[in-house]
């Protein structure tokens, strides 16, 4: 390869790939459960669980927030027929951002969420031998 | 933190041997932007921890990362470091209580 080559293929291939890699921004987060199991209940695993959505915006990139996590939290327990919640999920955000991280003209954004769904099958009462505590007093 | 995973109440957990393990990913700003914390470098570090004593679960551990920064003349590396030490858990069966 010439000097020439380098310069006018090996430079712009560069400076692009550095574009579109510093334009990536990733955040992700693990979690074991996302809603309260009951002691005395019964649960079933029904096998991993996807949910996934993709944005295109213009000069602005969507927000994981509440209902954005929710909406796919409910798609990821779509995917497994009878399962009523989420365990051992991770959550991940990647949004690709054109042509600066610092000027959006257009951003691609994946949300997904993917773990193992369990099924809440019945909440029984649990058998004691015998109380030996008292339920603590949260308050101070 | 108490618990790595999920167990399901109606199941049997039986704990193991003591485990640690170390994984680590290296990215090249400015081509890559490094993922600080990343969830999948601790997930990898639970499977690593588990896969030599066999067990589903890790309880009673901690997880730590460390990042270095070697920064050279047209990028810079950053080397993200995630320990994972505790003890390992099997879950041996789930069944349906009377």
């Amino acid at each position: 390869m010439s000097w020439s080559d380098l310069l006018f293929r090996g430079v712009p291939a560069l400076v692009g790939a550095s574009l579109l890699g510093g334009c990536t921004t990733s955040s992700n987060l693990l979690a074991v459960q996302a809603k309260y199991t009951y002691p005395g209940g019964d649960y079933e695993p029904r096998g991993h669980a996807v949910g996934e959505v993709k944005y295109t915006r213009f000069f602005s990139a969507p927000v994981m927030d509440r209902e954005a996590f929710l909406s796919l939290q409910q798609k990821a327990l779509d995917s497994r027929p009878d399962s009523d919640l989420l365990v051992d999920y991770l959550v991940s955000s990647d949004v690709v951002m054109v042509p600066f991280e610092f000027l959006p003209v257009v951003s691609f954004t994946t949300f997904r969420v993917e773990g193992t769904a369990i099924k809440f099958r019945s909440l029984g009462v649990q058998q004691f031998r015998d109380t030996p505590a008292a339920i603590p007093n949260r308050n101070p | 933190m108490p618990q790595s995973a999920f167990t399901p109440p109606n199941s049997d957990v039986v704990p193991g041997e003591h485990v640690k393990a170390t994984v680590s990913h290296s990215f090249f700003s400015p081509f890559q932007t490094p993922v600080i914390p990343d969830a999948r470098l601790q997930q990898e570090a639970y499977f690593k921890a588990l896969e030599k004593s066999g067990g589903d679960l890790i309880i009673d551990g901690d997880y730590s990362s460390r990042i270095t920064i070697v920064p050279l003349i047209f990028l810079t590396v950053f080397t993200v470091e995630g320990t994972v030490e505790g003890t390992s858990a099997r879950i041996n069966r789930i069944g349906v209580r009377r």
